[in-house]
Parts: C-alpha cells; sequence; structure tokens
C-alpha cells in the first residue's frame, strides 16, 4: 500500500494541529488545551447528570457540601475516522480515484499510527459497507492496509445516508475524513452536517479524474453512468462540455463553500496526482502538517 | 436556369445514405461517473435549439453541403437571362451551296447551327425555321432533343433567293416576342429591329462565275432557225477564261470560249438552226456555286393560231387576218362549229358567242350604228390596245346596251363603248361593237393592228410564262374544258411536284429546284424552265470575313448565351471541403 520512500515521507508528517480530538484513550504526542479524561489536574466544576462518578472529587464534597468533579487535561489523542468512498464511481477515470483515496487514506493512517492516534477506516457506497473501528497501535495499520485492500468499488452512491448511518454508530468525536467524489444528485451536504451534529469534525476530501474536469469530447458520443447503466445516455458533444464543467465548478464550489463556513478542511484532488503533490495539496488544506 | 446534364441529379441519392448512414451510425459510447452534471442548459426557445442542433451536426452538414456542390456542378447548371424559346432560322438561298474547301456553306450553316444548340440548355425550345422564297417552319424541338438535330442535317439548299428581313418578321411572329433568333447564313443584313437577334455567319469571300441570261428567239424571216444569248458574269477578282456550251434538247450544239474581265459580264450569241423546245447554257469551268452555271428557256411554239371565221366576213377583217403569219384562218360557212377546232373563233353578226368557241371575237351588226366618232383608247394597259393608235381614226359604234359583268372597254367611239373585252364561262370574248365594213377604223392602219392584239388576246398566245426563278410560282390559265382535268407535273429529276388548281387556275409552288418541268394534262403548254436566282447570290464575294461587322451594326456572334456555372459550384464546392477540414481540425483541437 505505502512503497519505503512514501513511508519515509510521511514519517515527516502529522495532522494539522487545528483539529479537536473528542476523545482520548491514551497517551499520545499531542498536547491540547482541551479537557479530558487525563492525568494531569486542571480545574473543578459543578457535578453535571451524566459525569462520571468516578470523576466526583469527594474531598470537595465533604468540605463543601457540593458535587464537584475534576477536570484533568487531556493529552490529545485523535480519534481519526477514514471514511472511503468505494461506490461504483469511484473506479471511474484514468487512473482510477479509489486508487488515489485508497493511497490517501493509507497515508492518514500511517501517519496517525505513528503518532498513536487512534484511527479506524469505513467504506460505503450507499451506506457503510465495512467499518474497522479507530484504534491505536501498529497492528491497526495493518488491519486498515487489509480492508483497503479488499475494498472493491461497487453500488451506488448515497453519500449523505451513508455518512448519517456512520454517524449514527460512532461515539465521541474525532476526525472524520471523508475521501469521495462526492457525486451525487442531491448532494452531501446532510452527512456532513450531521457528522457535524454527532461530535466529530469532518475533512472533505474530494478525488476527481482528470477527465471528469476536462472531457475530451469533440464529437457526438453518449454518456453512460457507471453506477447505473440502465438509465438513458445522455447525448454529448463539445458544445455540451462547457455547461458540464460550469456544473462541475459549481458543485465544487458549493462543497468548499460549506466546508468554509463551518472552518472545515477541503480540498480537491485528481486521481492522476503524483504522491507528493497528493500530500502538499493536504498541507495546504490544513489536513497534515509538518511534524515538530 | 436549366441542367445541361440532369441525370446527374441521381447522385443526390448518395447525400440522402450520407444522412442515413450518419443517422444510423452509432455513437460512441463513453462511461463516465455521474450524469446529473451533464444536463443540459434549458433553452431559450426553439431558434436556440435549432441553432444547437445545427452547431452539432456542422460537419455532417458541410459534407453534405460539399456533395451537394459537386453534384450540382456535374449536372453542369446554366443561367440563361434570356427565355427560353428560340428560333434557328437557316438560310438555304442559293449561295449556301457554295463550295468552301471540302465542304459547303450549308454544311459549315449545320455545324455554327448546333454549336448553338449544344450550348442552350437541353429544355429550350427551339423552332428550326429555313429561309429561301418564302420561310418555312420545320417545327419545334427540344433543344437537346435528336430529332432537332435529324432535321438539321436533313435541310436542303434551293436555287431560290432569300428575304431575310422577311424570314425574321415570321420567326418573330412564329417564336413569339420574347424567342432568341439565331441566324445561320453566310451573310448578314440590315433588319428593321437587332432586338433579339444573333448572326452566325458560315462561309468566306469566293470567287465565282455564273449565267445570268439566257434568251432564245426565232428569226422573224426564218423562224425554224433562231438566235441563243447567253450573259455570263465574272463576280470574282481577276479575268476568267471559260466556255459556254448550248444545248438544245438535251444534245450539246457547241461550245464557245469567253474570257470574262473581273467584275463584268459578256454576251455570247449562237444562231442555231432547226431551233426549238429547251435550249439550255452551261460554263464549262467549274467555280465556288454550281446551281448558277446553268440555265435553260423554252422556245416559243411556232403553230399559228387557228381562227375561224363564222358568219359573213368583212373583207377588211380577211384582210386583217391575212396579214398576220402566226394565223391561219379557215371559213365555216355554214360548217358546224366542233369543239377545240379553232383557237379563236371571229363571229360575224353575233351578239353572244356561239356555242363550242373557245375564245371569240363578236362582230356587231346592229340594224344602224350611231354616227362615227373619233374613236379613243380606254384601257391603254390592255393588251388590246398594245402599239394601237386611234389618233384622228373614227368609227361607227353599235348603240349602247348592256355590258357583261366584269367587262372593259378598251376603245370608244366617242362616249360609246367600240371594243369590249370579258371573260364569260371560262372564255375570252372581244366584242367589237363598230362596223368593220364603214370608213374609218378599217381603213387605218390601225385595224389591222387592232385585230392582231384582238387575236393574240383572245389566243393567249405569250401570256404563259415558261420561265420563272427558282421559288417563285408558276400560274397558268387551263384551257376551257380543263377545270377539272387531272394536271401532273414533273420535276427535272422526273419526280412529281405539287400542282393545286382552282377553277382554271393552275399554281405550281414548288420550284425550288432548277431545270426543266414538264407539265402534263393541258393543253396549254408543256413545261416550264426554273432558274436559279443570280441577283444577290452568285456574288459570292458579298460574305464578309468573320467576325467583320456586317452592314447595319449587326451583332454577330458564335457563341451561346446561357451562362454555365459549373466552375462557380466547383469554388463552391472547394471552400465548402475547406471549411469543413478546419472545423473537423478545430474539433479535434489540433488548430
Amino acid at each position: 500500500m505505502l512503497s519505503a520512500d512514501e513511508a519515509r515521507l510521511l514519517d515527516r508528517l502529522a495532522l494539522g494541529s487545528s483539529w479537536h480530538a473528542a476523545a482520548t484513550t491514551a497517551s499520545g504526542q499531542r498536547h491540547t488545551r482541551t479537557r479530558g479524561a487525563g492525568i494531569e489536574f486542571q480545574d473543578f466544576r459543578h457535578y453535571q447528570p451524566g459525569d462520571d462518578p468516578r470523576s466526583i472529587d469527594w474531598t470537595v464534597e465533604a468540605r463543601l457540601q457540593q458535587l464537584v468533579v475534576r477536570i484533568s487535561r487531556a493529552d490529545g489523542h485523535l480519534r481519526l475516522h477514514l471514511l472511503v468512498d468505494i461506490s461504483r464511481s469511484m473506479a471511474a477515470g484514468s487512473p482510477d480515484k479509489f486508487a488515489a483515496a485508497r493511497k490517501l487514506a493509507a497515508a492518514l493512517c500511517y501517519i496517525a499510527v505513528e503518532r498513536r492516534d487512534a484511527v479506524g477506516v469505513a467504506t460505503f457506497s450507499d451506506t457503510v459497507t465495512s467499518h474497522l473501528p479507530p484504534a491505536a497501535g501498529r497492528p491497526q495499520i495493518f488491519r486498515i492496509f487489509q480492508t483497503l485492500s479488499a475494498a472493491t468499488c461497487g453500488g451506488r452512491s448515497r453519500i449523505d445516508r451513508a455518512l448519517i448511518d456512520y454517524a449514527g454508530t460512532v461515539r465521541g468525536g474525532g476526525l472524520a475524513v471523508v475521501i469521495s467524489d462526492f457525486y451525487q444528485a442531491s448532494g452531501s451536504l446532510e452527512g456532513l452536517k450531521y457528522l457535524l451534529y454527532r461530535g466529530l469534525t469532518p475533512a472533505v476530501v474530494q478525488i476527481v479524474a482528470p477527465e471528469e474536469l476536462r472531457p475530451d469530447i469533440s464529437d457526438e458520443i453518449d454518456l453512460v453512468d457507471i453506477e447505473d447503466p440502465a438509465a438513458p445516455a445522455v447525448r454529448a458533444d463539445a458544445s455540451t462540455v462547457a455547461a458540464y464543467r460550469a456544473n462541475m465548478e459549481r458543485s465544487s464550489a458549493e462543497l468548499g463553500e460549506f466546508c468554509a463556513r463551518n472552518g472545515l478542511s477541503w480540498l480537491r484532488v485528481e486521481s492522476s496526482m503524483g504522491f507528493d503533490d497528493l500530500l502538499h495539496a493536504c498541507m495546504k488544506a490544513g489536513l497534515l502538517s509538518a511534524s515538530g | 436556369m436549366d441542367l445541361i446534364n440532369p441525370g446527374a441529379l441521381w447522385f443526390l441519392v448518395l447525400v440522402a445514405a450520407l444522412l442515413l448512414l450518419a443517422r444510423s451510425r452509432a455513437r460512441p459510447r463513453r462511461t463516465v461517473a455521474n450524469l446529473y452534471l451533464w444536463a443540459p442548459p434549458e433553452a431559450a426557445d426553439s431558434f436556440q435549439l435549432t441553432l444547437r442542433r445545427l452547431r452539432r451536426h456542422w460537419l455532417l452538414i458541410l459534407q453534405a453541403a460539399f456533395m451537394v456542390a459537386v453534384i450540382a456542378a456535374l449536372a453542369r447548371p446554366v443561367f440563361s437571362p434570356h427565355s427560353r424559346t428560340a428560333v434557328l432560322l437557316v438560310d438555304v438561298s442559293s449561295s449556301m451551296a457554295a463550295r468552301e474547301g471540302g465542304t459547303t456553306r450549308i454544311d459549315l450553316a449545320r455545324r455554327e447551327a448546333q454549336s448553338v444548340l449544344d450550348r442552350l440548355p437541353s429544355s429550350t425550345r427551339v423552332r428550326l425555321m429555313t429561309a429561301d422564297a418564302a420561310t418555312t417552319d420545320l417545327g419545334e424541338f427540344a433543344a437537346g432533343d435528336a430529332a432537332l438535330a435529324r432535321a438539321l442535317n436533313d435541310i436542303v439548299v434551293t436555287a431560290a433567293a432569300a428575304d431575310l428581313p422577311h424570314s425574321v418578321r415570321s420567326a418573330r411572329i412564329a417564336g413569339g416576342r420574347s424567342a432568341e433568333i439565331f441566324i445561320v447564313s453566310d451573310h448578314a443584313v440590315a433588319l428593321d429591329s437587332e432586338e433579339g437577334v444573333r448572326w452566325l455567319i458560315a462561309g468566306r469571300p469566293a470567287e465565282n462565275r455564273a449565267i445570268t441570261v439566257l434568251a432564245a428567239r426565232r428569226l422573224p424571216a426564218r423562224p425554224d432557225d433562231g438566235v441563243v444569248l447567253a450573259t455570263i458574269r465574272n463576280y470574282g477578282g481577276a479575268a476568267v477564261d471559260s466556255a459556254v456550251e448550248i444545248i438544245q434538247n438535251g444534245r450539246t450544239l457547241g461550245r464557245q470560249p469567253v474570257r470574262i474581265a473581273a467584275r463584268s459580264s459578256t454576251t455570247v450569241h449562237v444562231e442555231v438552226a432547226g431551233i426549238g423546245g429547251t435550249i439550255g447554257a452551261r460554263l464549262t469551268d467549274s467555280d465556288a456555286l454550281g446551281a448558277d452555271d446553268e440555265r435553260f428557256t423554252l422556245v416559243d411554239d411556232p403553230a399559228p393560231v387557228r381562227v375561224g371565221v363564222v358568219g359573213t366576213s368583212s373583207f377588211f377583217l380577211e384582210q386583217a387576218l391575212a396579214t398576220n403569219r402566226s394565223v391561219s384562218v379557215t371559213a365555216l360557212g355554214g360548217a358546224a362549229l366542233l369543239p377545240d377546232q379553232f383557237d379563236v373563233v371571229v363571229c360575224s353578226g353575233c351578239d353572244v358567242p356561239p356555242a363550242n368557241a373557245a375564245a371569240t371575237l363578236l362582230i356587231a351588226a346592229p340594224a344602224a350604228f350611231a354616227a362615227a366618232a373619233p374613236l379613243s383608247v380606254s384601257q391603254p394597259a390592255h393588251r388590246l390596245a398594245s402599239a394601237l393608235d386611234v389618233a384622228g381614226v373614227g368609227g361607227a359604234a353599235a348603240p349602247a346596251a348592256a355590258l357583261p359583268p366584269g367587262a372593259e372597254v378598251v376603245l370608244r367611239a366617242g362616249p360609246l363603248p367600240a371594243l369590249v373585252a370579258y371573260e364569260q364561262q371560262g372564255r375570252r370574248v372581244a366584242d367589237l361593237r363598230m362596223s368593220v365594213d364603214a370608213a374609218g377604223l378599217p381603213l387605218s392602219t390601225a385595224f389591222p393592228v387592232l385585230i392582231d392584239n384582238v387575236i393574240g388576246w383572245l389566243s393567249a398566245r405569250g401570256e404563259r410564262v415558261t420561265e420563272v426563278l427558282a421559288g417563285n410560282p408558276l400560274r397558268w390559265t387551263l384551257a376551257q374544258g380543263e377545270a377539272g382535268a387531272s394536271v401532273s407535273v414533273l420535276g427535272p429529276d422526273g419526280t412529281p411536284r405539287e400542282a393545286t388548281i382552282n377553277g382554271r387556275q393552275l399554281t405550281v409552288a414548288s420550284t425550288s429546284q432548277p431545270g426543266v418541268y414538264r407539265i402534263i394534262g393541258t393543253t396549254v403548254g408543256r413545261g416550264f424552265v426554273v432558274n436559279p436566282v443570280t441577283d444577290g447570290e452568285s456574288d459570292l464575294s458579298l460574305t464578309p470575313p468573320a467576325p467583320a461587322r456586317p452592314p447595319g451594326g449587326v451583332d454577330t456572334e458564335r457563341s451561346g448565351t446561357a451562362a454555365d456555372i459549373t466552375s462557380p459550384l466547383l469554388a463552391i464546392a472547394f471552400g465548402v471541403l475547406v471549411m469543413e477540414w478546419q472545423a473537423r481540425h478545430r474539433a479535434a483541437g489540433r488548430l
């Protein structure tokens, strides 16, 4: 999945520090100001229903007759959720978009595991087709790589539904990197919004093929949907390319504007990009940063 | 616009096949990740949709346009700003038979005519007409019709002269106001109007000689012998030595050499013993036009006029008749008059012509004559008054009586008719209403002249034309009783010629061929000759060298009138091909 050179490149990278992880389970290498279940005491607050009873400071209760809980400084363990679209449209393109998605997911997984972050992967088409919950440790890399390797493109795109389904199954926060082409007529913003609602922080990585950005059409041809070959073909020629490209840009811009409004990372990469260019794009979008 | 080669339009089937193939051709299919982004924008209106459709099929449209342009060029379209009817008027007068190298002017004329026909749109209606003494309409054809070419080849030259201005007027009437008239001739003449007229000149100036006059007369002293006079004209620019053969009834009597100076005439006199029948003259050397190298004439019939006298003859009348050597007089006395017994019957003391009489001289015998009065000629142009001098001569006329219908008073004695001429029941009657015994006219020198005129008019001797120019009709008055006869006319080649009889009027109109014609079935004559027209036809130097402008500013050209737009169509096709190539490369992004 990753070559030695690519691994060496990834060793110098880390996930972007602007992301706020929801839950941490072990010591990682990330220091944050976020209050969490860590060792170092930070502050007291009044007990609220639902708080862990073990965090009640009974000394204060005995003295002040008030239930207070101890707030400790979190040690910044990120829970990284890799959501990879494996619908049939991801098989389109030359090179196909799923290869690029898999490469990127693998890179993010490697970085997270090396930083002792928990990382999990889920594949989806019209629903979640496979789910490997986030976990830390090197064995998780291999489990994730195996999941990614075994995945094959198929099914129709229902991104919002798949994201909603996934958000409903996870607990706690984390960074949810959604890697897809985001080709859904009804849009995928509802799914992203639900991720936010469920405490996940989406990062949007749209992967498109070069021929999807710049279609090479001179004569009249019939276009067939890869996910629904039985659907009526659309007749296209050189005169319809401009309208398509405008629609394409409008769709991507809508996604980008949503992410910008919600302070989310968003980037669009081409499936023909080299590994270096892919990482550079992630760094530019704030998804990755140089480790230091 | 018309098509010279309409059959090329069948290639349009290929254009239809191209369109069908394009329509049925399976468009390439491509699998894409989504279709919703490919939905076309809503068209503003049907015009936008049409434009989009045209843009989509622009290459196919250009390819079809290229094929259509090439096919249209193959069809050879011609655009003629002029009418779609034309008249081809071919001069078939005598001069068109002139030799031009190894061909003749009429052959050159046919080639000129055919070249014009080849340039006309095949659907043009062409009326073919010939011009000689008359204008003959040979029918209307399509320009590309093979029958027109055959009719053109079947045109025969005559020995007549052409009246081209008259023929052009006939052509305008036949072809219509908008018809274009093509005149094929060896010379152009001034017309009333040159509008719509195109001259096609065939032939070049040439040297020529012709026998222009041939006459034969019996010698008065020796009627059995005669003299032949032949005039030969040299129309050329150099003197010529030639010879004239004199022929009688097909037998050559002799040959007389002649030398004719340039542009001048020479007359030959030849005495012929035992002259009679048909006399011909022929030039022995050949020149450009052979039709005018021969000429014929008929010698007068020496037989006397048979005159029968009925009733009591007058001394003076007998003397007057006796002095005429061309008359044989027979007194019938009381014998019955038989039909056709005499050419002229003199009926003394008759008021009406006797039965069985042909032409009759009535000599009045009234109970009393009016007082003598000076004679005067009332009809000087009448043959009865020919050379008649009655000045100072008096005569006693019969009392006035009703004149028959159509009667002409030739001579008057004072106010009274003295000599009346008329025709009654197909026979001529001269009514001499004067006394032939009293002093006055009978004693004058005018009386025998008058009697000679009367006999000549009644017998119609010399009145029958025996020589006509080619193209002119022959008209004879048949003898009484021959009105319903079957008269046949044989041409010089022995073939029958059409002859029409209207009452006693015999007309032979088919005289285009020169030579001796025989008439069978009438007693008024045995035949006549047709001679070629030399005036205006034998002078072959009149033909201007092409492309000189004939007198009158006539516009002469040898080209067609329709504009062939094949080349512009081919240029358009090439332009469309370039556009298609550019559009294809632009679409492929290689420009």
